[in-house]
């Protein structure tokens, strides 16, 4: 794994219906390999920086990923970027009820060109075996439970050995247990390989375990801190 | 008398391919021809001439086929039915008797043409040649509507 | 297999695909580079309910099309074949259609007579192989009772006869499917169905002496006797100068009472041509082809049968149409997955290859079932209308249908890229959120 891609925000600027300003952020620059928080109330504008960071939403200024600016690219251009370096969690999993564990995690491999398919699928399982799934890779998901069903979520963003994670409340579906479970290995997994994580979150247990907090308020950057990390 | 033409042929010195003066009518020897018609048809296609002939002599004549410059070929056809779906065979010839009529008739008998080197319209006319054991009859073929039944002159006594 | 077949089955085989190229083209380009089968089946499977329900209708709806044509052209080719051994027929002038109706189907008609003078010629003819005068009128049951020659029941039969030939007045041959058994007696009535009179032969007793083969035609159910024993019954002359005891052909014109049609087989294809123009004499007699006379109420139904077809392949497009709308419906339902296929990077062709799939799935299962349907519901359609008519209908599905077929799938096909880009212009952050 090549470690992750650092992305830097300038200038962006989200407008809804309207006109208003949904969500503006002058300017933001985070390392590769780093993990970061994003908290806020709710409807502050969280999620739509994170959508506005996957190339989902139409926004204007310049969003790079390394030395790619999404921006400006087209739709399909900026699903072909994604699908090679962007994996995204969302909080109720999004799996196909119908497909196992494996198929779900190697999703992309239906779109990808057949000779890079069987490369997906490995390290799909790689990945699903890392989450403690090894032995679960044919049952359908629909007996999973949500620890589970996240945890098939994060093989399958991880699939790809995308160098950016995107997580939208991964554990707001959860217990505190599992909760807790999934943040150590989502954490253990994403570290081990250097990937940059940018996770949007109520969780304050998963928030603790950040490198960095954005704090988003009423579509603004409020704060950008280091966090301390609440274990080592 | 029908066929007034007649008198005319009989002080000629041969038996020549002769014309009615209303295109209707023809004859070689004693064979007579009437109302030959055909349908409207385009280039390329085929097309069915029908036509109404009488033996006036005392022998069988023969028919084979039939030539035009309009088409490329003209072959003696018999309707047939055949599994619900009508078909027309080729009839290699068809007799004459002496005395006796032969119609070329839809779903009876026909001349097909085949390979029309033009479009056929309602209200044209062309020549095409009946092959017989005794010669060549000469026709003047009316184009009818595309779907006509018959000649737009049966009927009429000519 | 003459080069001939081979070529027809060829053109219909090409035709085909000609008709699916369109099809197969829209899913080549929808689907090159991509495998979307699992998630085709998972979503198929979650909306397992609404696809059975649109494949039965789609089904049902290709089905009764299929099965329709399929009998059309098999009634169309049974009536062909009941006319088969009436290479020409011979009547007093009148209605061809009202003549053929009354010799090759056995519908009761008042017709004229023919007189011996006429018989004479017909049967004299040079070009005449075989020539059987018909004589209609009197029924027993549900059977005509028709007279005629023994050589005319050889021909019908194809030679088949069970028991023996008639060897006398009095004694019968019946068809395929008549009530009766051989040495059974019976005594025919005057007239047929509801006029019948079953006492005016109160005398006359006729004895079954043989059983024809199975032709597949309304003569199934006749019973065939001398044309001599229908002349007696009526007290006529019996076509023989008394005294003679003669059964069958030559008859005597001077004795020869009139038949309503005679039957005139030539050996030589030409001959029943020259026949035709020679016994088409006004007010004398009327001569015609059975099969022409079909050939030209299948000419009148032609245009019938393309008003059907057109409309059975409208009606199958709008079930399609309204199938495809429910599609369209089922896969707001589903706008979540296709939101989340677009976040993970899948390029909008294969989204839409996914919703394409699903669609197609539905219409191809729908249309191969629908043939089968159509298979079915021709043969129990063939089955009651030979059982009604005795003409023998086998309606299997042919080309026509096949061809039809893929009209269907193709414009069909066609027609699912519709929903697909309407689901493809959906927002993606919408859906994720929805």
């Amino acid at each position: 794994m090549t470690g992750g891609l650092p992305v830097s925000v300038s200038g962006l600027c989200v407008t809804g219906a309207g006109g208003r300003v949904l969500l503006s952020v002058s300017s933001l620059a985070l390392p590769p390999g780093a993990l970061v928080g994003v908290r806020g109330p709710s409807g502050a504008g969280k999620s739509t920086l994170l959508y506005a960071l996957a190339g989902l939403i139409a926004a204007r200024g310049r969003v790079c990923w390394g030395d790619t600016d999404i921006m400006p690219l087209s739709a399909e251009k900026r699903a072909r970027f994604r699908a090679g370096n962007i994996g995204m969690i969302f909080q109720d999993f999004l799996l196909f009820e119908e497909l196992g564990a494996g198929d779900n995690a190697a999703l992309s491999a239906l779109f990808l060109p057949r000779a890079q398919r069987r490369e997906l699928r490995a390290r799909a399982d790689a990945r699903l075996s890392a989450l403690g799934l090894g032995n679960h890779a044919g049952r359908s998901v629909a007996s999973f439970s949500g620890g589970e069903r996240q945890r098939v979520a994060i093989a399958r963003a991880m699939a790809s050995g995308a160098p950016v994670l995107l997580a939208d409340e991964p554990t707001a579906s959860l217990d505190r247990g599992t909760a807790d479970r999934l943040t150590a290995d989502l954490i253990g997994l994403v570290r081990g390989n250097g990937t940059t994580l940018v996770v949007v979150t109520h969780d304050a247990r998963l928030i603790d375990r950040m490198d960095r907090v954005l704090t988003i308020a009423d579509g603004a950057l409020v704060s950008d801190e280091a966090a301390p990390h609440g274990l080592e | 008398m029908r066929y007034p033409a007649i008198i005319a042929l009989l002080v000629l010195p041969l038996p020549a391919i002769a014309q009615d003066h209303d295109d209707h009518l023809s004859h070689h020897g004693t064979l007579h021809a009437m109302h030959a018609w055909t349908r409207a048809s385009a280039r390329d296609g085929t097309t069915y001439v029908f036509v109404d002939l009488e033996n006036h002599g005392a022998a069988p004549v023969l028919i084979h086929g039939a030539r035009s410059d309009i088409a490329q070929t003209g072959a003696l056809v018999g309707f047939t039915l055949e599994n619900g779906e009508a078909r027309w065979v080729d009839i290699p010839t068809v007799p004459v008797a002496p005395g006796r009529e032969l119609h070329l008739e839809p779903d009876a008998l026909a001349i097909r043409l085949g390979g029309l080197t033009q479009d056929l319209h309602r209200g044209d006319t062309f020549d095409m040649h009946l092959l017989t054991g005794i010669g060549e009859l000469d026709l003047h073929v009316a184009v009818e509507a595309a779907g006509a039944a018959q000649h737009s002159h049966a009927g009429h006594m000519h | 297999m003459a080069w001939n077949d081979v070529s027809a089955l060829w053109q219909d085989i090409a035709l085909t695909v000609l008709f699916l190229v369109p099809a197969l083209l829209t899913g080549a380009l929808v689907l090159r580079g991509y495998a979307p089968w699992p998630l085709v089946r998972a979503i198929l499977w979650r909306f397992r309910g609404a696809s059975a329900l649109f494949v039965l209708l789609i089904a049902v709806s290709v089905g009764m099309g299929i099965g329709l044509l399929a009998q059309e052209r098999g009634l169309r080719r049974g009536t062909a074949q009941a006319a088969d051994k009436f290479d020409l027929v011979i009547t007093a002038p009148g209605s061809e259609l009202t003549a053929m109706l009354a010799t090759v189907f056995l519908q009761p008609a008042d017709m004229g007579l023919l007189d011996g003078a006429t018989w004479d010629e017909i049967a004299g003819h040079d070009s005449v192989a075989l020539a059987a005068p018909l004589a209609f009128g009197d029924s027993f049951g549900a059977s005509a009772v028709v007279g005629t020659t023994l050589g005319f029941a050889r021909y019908l039969a194809d030679g088949q006869i069970t028991g023996r030939p008639w060897q006398a007045e009095g004694e019968a041959l019946i068809g395929a499917l008549v009530p009766l058994e051989i040495g059974a007696e019976f005594t025919p009535a005057h007239g047929v169905g509801d006029a019948v009179d079953d006492h005016a032969h109160g005398d006359a007793h006729i004895r079954v002496v043989g059983r024809l083969g199975r032709s597949g035609t309304p003569w199934d159910r006749a019973i065939l006797v001398p044309i001599e024993t229908v002349w007696e019954v009526h007290g006529l002359a019996n076509g023989h100068a008394p005294g003679t005891g003669r059964l069958g052909p030559p008859f005597d014109a001077a004795y020869f009472p009139g038949a309503p049609a005679v039957v005139v087989h030539s050996d030589a294809l030409w001959a029943n041509y020259a026949l035709r123009s020679e016994f088409t004499r006004d007010r004398e007699t009327m001569a015609f082809f059975p099969g022409a006379v079909l050939a030209q109420l299948y000419g009148v139904l032609g245009d019938v049968r393309q008003v059907m077809s057109l409309m059975a392949l409208v009606t199958q497009a709008l079930v399609a149409a309204s199938v495809l709308l429910g599609l369209f419906i089922l896969s707001r339902l589903f706008r979540r997955q296709i939101a989340l296929l677009r976040a993970l990077g899948a390029p909008a062709r294969f989204v839409f290859a996914v919703v394409w799939c699903f669609g197609a799935a539905l219409l191809l299962s729908g249309a191969l079932l629908g043939l089968c349907a159509g298979v079915g519901t021709a043969s129990v359609l063939a089955r009651v209308v030979t059982a009604r008519t005795d003409v023998l209908v086998a309606a299997p599905v042919g080309w026509t249908e096949i061809h039809f077929l893929a009209v269907f799938v193709s414009v069909t096909l066609l027609l699912s890229l519709l929903p697909a880009a309407i689901v493809l212009r959906q927002p993606v952050v919408q859906g994720l959120r929805s």
